[in-house]
């Protein structure tokens, strides 16, 4: 009986221990490689990645979370450009996607952040959110802002302190098109929006979607909607920027109006409630079934994934005076997180950021509309946005900012406008709930 | 009375591994959940008291609550499917291969091979298939002078769900099918036999011998398909988009939890209390539905 008594006492010992040790033996060989990283900062850094030299007194690793697939290459070119200079820093990066924001705070509760991670700065309150819960490094001083332009910093401002480094892309909207089918049909770039409305219906009469578009997106509808809202009112645009305008007025129902339109009239294609997210939307357009499409200038990279002899070019949709402007803001870039296990690396890190030669290898990576004269676009599709007479504050940033305390019109927008095409709601419903909510 | 207490705990030791594992896991989890349904809370940073204001929220709001509702009307939609639809189909094709109809073995392969592949990839095939702009269904109707047949496919608010219901059948009938099928070999031969001699009539050997002998694989295929009905999240997710397809034709209460707890990549705003909320809410539909279900479900039991 003793003998059984024994086993048995034995045996749950045994498999307590292996359960736990399972358990343990993870977390203690984290702990290793993070102790093996911890060093004191120096306060020196920034130093290397202005002055060009390499330095091998900073080592260990970095962690790195971006938001999407889409600045995967942008973002090995920068660990590149920085291992140059910080040889023994190992710098690992992942791309969390959906569910970002979500596992972000989740692992900064935890305690587990990366050292250094993406978010969308002032363009939306989770940075602030972040700095009112101590969890990003401020940047003041330890980071040289002087090679960014002045008009990008707010988005890393949150109380008078820097928070993040933004980058020099120049994220827009555009309208996209497809050369060949342009050059076959022999249509030019229109030059009113006239032009634009006349070219939509010979699309269609030719057999061909006009403009690829996802209605059940909120995002996709967003970025379709505010070039639309530019070219048919730049007066109105332009107020954007202060304020002086409510984001619910008259040219906003107007410009949703407009789309339901075309909606109707088939220039996004007879079945296009089908096209269920933003990548069909691409891939319409990229396969050569649709003419053109109107989205972010950060699509420019999925264009060139999806389809890399697709010839196709730019250009803003144009006002009836036949002005053209660029609705958009800076893109924001990483933070840091303020327990880091290696603060020495990531300010090191977080200072090569913000440095031309790391700015121009995102720019020119990415593709994107160039922010700053200092760093030339790399794509030729990117020169073709950028051609434009004005630059306009994005309405949905006046969504966020302005919107009242407590609430979040940007979240309202997300639930409601994919009913918007499937006649669901109304323009006048969906404007009305926003309005609630805004100041 | 002491010495048997004291014979009790080697067994409570060998118990105890399982127990704090499942009570550190399942356990705290749900009483955590429990208490979080009554806060607000982004998942960092202090929480806020609210009480059942998120219950409020869910049952009240006129933005909310309709597509609460809305969601939990389909996740009931597919439950009667799995019951009438689903389930039937399942027998039916074990039945089929049971008669061992020709090329039966052939049949079974391709079957059950679908079940094989994951859900999500066949949900994005089922896209690239009913996409209107580039999907291989509108093009090949095209193709054969039927472009007056193309359609929105899964943009149709008419058609969304049935598609997604074909889609359920095609990829997982195979797994329902086979337990059928296992219970069906398992019939002792002599009660076929028996039945031949008295000149059983096939339809009469179905109702009357296969039919009742396999109700209670039936049962167990009905439980454990109605606990996936109300939890069903991938397959409508990559059909429809996580805003739940048009008109919100594909939207369960899962893909609103998931919208309102986690938020969306750009804007991120996410409320794990209110999260919670739906999760509760979730959690007595599917113990009262399971109840109900079991309470009918026990009449096939064998020893009633």
């Amino acid at each position: 009986m003793k003998l059984k008594k024994l086993i048995a006492i034995g045996l749950a010992v045994v498999m307590t221990a292996s359960v736990l040790g399972g358990c343990g033996k993870s977390k203690s060989s984290d702990e290793t490689a993070a102790a093996g990283s911890t060093v004191e900062s120096t306060g020196e850094t920034g130093t290397t990645a202005e002055t060009g030299d390499v330095s091998k007194d900073i080592s260990g690793t970095l962690t790195i979370w971006e938001h999407a697939t889409s600045f995967e290459d942008s973002l090995k070119a920068i660990i590149d450009g920085y291992n140059e200079l910080y040889p023994n820093v190992e710098v690992e990066y992942e791309i969390k996607s959906d569910t970002y924001y979500s596992l972000l705070t989740t692992s900064i509760q935890a305690g587990e952040a990366p050292d250094l991670f993406w978010t969308n700065g002032t363009a939306t309150s989770n940075m602030a959110d972040l700095v009112s819960n101590n969890a990003l490094l401020d940047l003041t001083g330890i980071v040289d802002y002087s090679a960014l332009a002045k008009d990008a910093l707010y988005l890393g401002e949150v109380n008078d302190a820097m928070y993040s480094v933004p980058w020099m892309t120049f994220d827009t909207r555009a309208c996209y098109y497809n050369k060949d089918i342009f050059e076959e049909n022999g249509w030019t770039v229109p030059a009113t929006f006239s032009e634009f409305e006349n070219l939509l219906k010979e699309q269609k009469a030719a057999g061909y979607i006009p403009i690829s578009l996802c209605p059940n997106d909120s995002w996709s509808i967003l970025f379709f909607f505010e070039p639309l809202l530019a070219a048919m009112d730049p007066v109105y645009t332009k107020g954007l920027a202060d304020y002086s305008v409510k984001a619910t007025d008259k040219p906003v129902t107007d410009a949703l109006n407009k789309a339901l339109e075309w909606a109707k009239a088939g220039y996004f294609g007879d079945n296009y409630l089908g096209v269920s997210n933003n990548d069909a939307q691409d891939l319409a357009f990229t396969t050569g079934k649709a003419v053109m499409e109107v989205a972010g200038s950060w699509e420019m990279s999925t264009f060139e994934a999806n389809n890399p002899d697709l010839n196709y070019g730019a250009f803003q949709i144009p006002a009836e005076d036949g002005t053209t402007g660029m609705v958009g803001t800076f893109a924001n870039g990483f933070s840091v997180y303020k327990d880091t296990q290696n603060l020495e690396a990531a300010e090191a890190f977080i200072q090569y950021c913000a440095t031309l030669n790391a700015q121009t290898l995102w720019v020119q990576n990415q593709g994107g509309v160039s922010g700053t004269p200092d760093i030339p676009s790399s794509n030729e599709v990117a020169n073709e946005i950028a051609d434009c007479d004005n630059t306009y504050t994005s309405w949905q940033s006046v969504l966020s900012g302005y919107v009242k305390e407590g609430e979040s019109a940007t979240t309202l927008w997300e639930d409601v406008s994919p009913k918007l095409f499937s006649g669901d709601i109304s323009v006048d419903e969906l404007l009305s709930e926003i309005a609630k909510v805004m100041q | 009375m002491k010495k048997k207490q004291k014979r009790k705990k080697p067994y409570l030791l060998f118990i105890a591994p399982g127990f704090i594992l499942y009570t550190v896991f399942i356990i705290f989890p749900i009483l955590f959940i429990l208490y979080l349904c009554l806060f607000k809370w982004s998942g960092l940073g202090p929480m806020t008291f609210v009480g059942l204001d998120n219950f409020k929220t869910l049952f009240n709001s006129p933005r909310i609550a309709p597509t609460f509702w809305h969601a939990l009307g389909n996740n009931l939609k597919y439950l009667l499917c799995v019951w009438f639809i689903i389930t039937p189909v399942q027998f039916l094709l074990a039945y089929l291969f049971y008669l061992k109809i020709p090329f039966y073995k052939y049949y079974k392969l391709m079957i059950f091979m679908p079940y094989v592949i994951s859900s999500t990839i066949v949900s994005f095939f089922a896209t690239m298939i009913f996409n209107p702009s580039i999907g291989f269904l509108n093009e090949f109707l095209t193709n054969i002078g039927l472009s007056h047949l193309t359609g929105a496919w899964l943009g149709d608010p008419n058609l969304a769900f049935k598609i997604m219901i074909i889609i359920i059948i095609w990829q997982g009938s195979g797994s329902g099918m086979m337990i059928f099928y296992a219970n069906m070999m398992d019939i002792p031969t002599e009660i076929i036999e028996a039945s031949r001699i008295d000149g059983c009539s096939e339809a009469q050997r179905f109702w009357n011998i296969l039919l009742p002998l396999s109700l209670p694989s039936c049962a167990s295929i009905i439980v454990m398909s109605s606990i996936w009905a109300l939890g069903i999240f991938d397959i409508p997710f990559i059909l429809g988009g996580s805003s739940g397809g048009v008109s919100n034709s594909l939207d369960f209460v899962t893909m609103v939890f998931y919208r309102y707890t986690f938020g969306n990549v750009l804007n991120g705003k996410s409320d794990l209390g209110f999260g919670a909320a739906i999760s509760v809410a979730m959690f007595i539909i599917i113990v009262i539905v399971t109840l109900v279900q079991n309470k009918i479900l026990s009449k096939f039991e064998y020893d009633n």
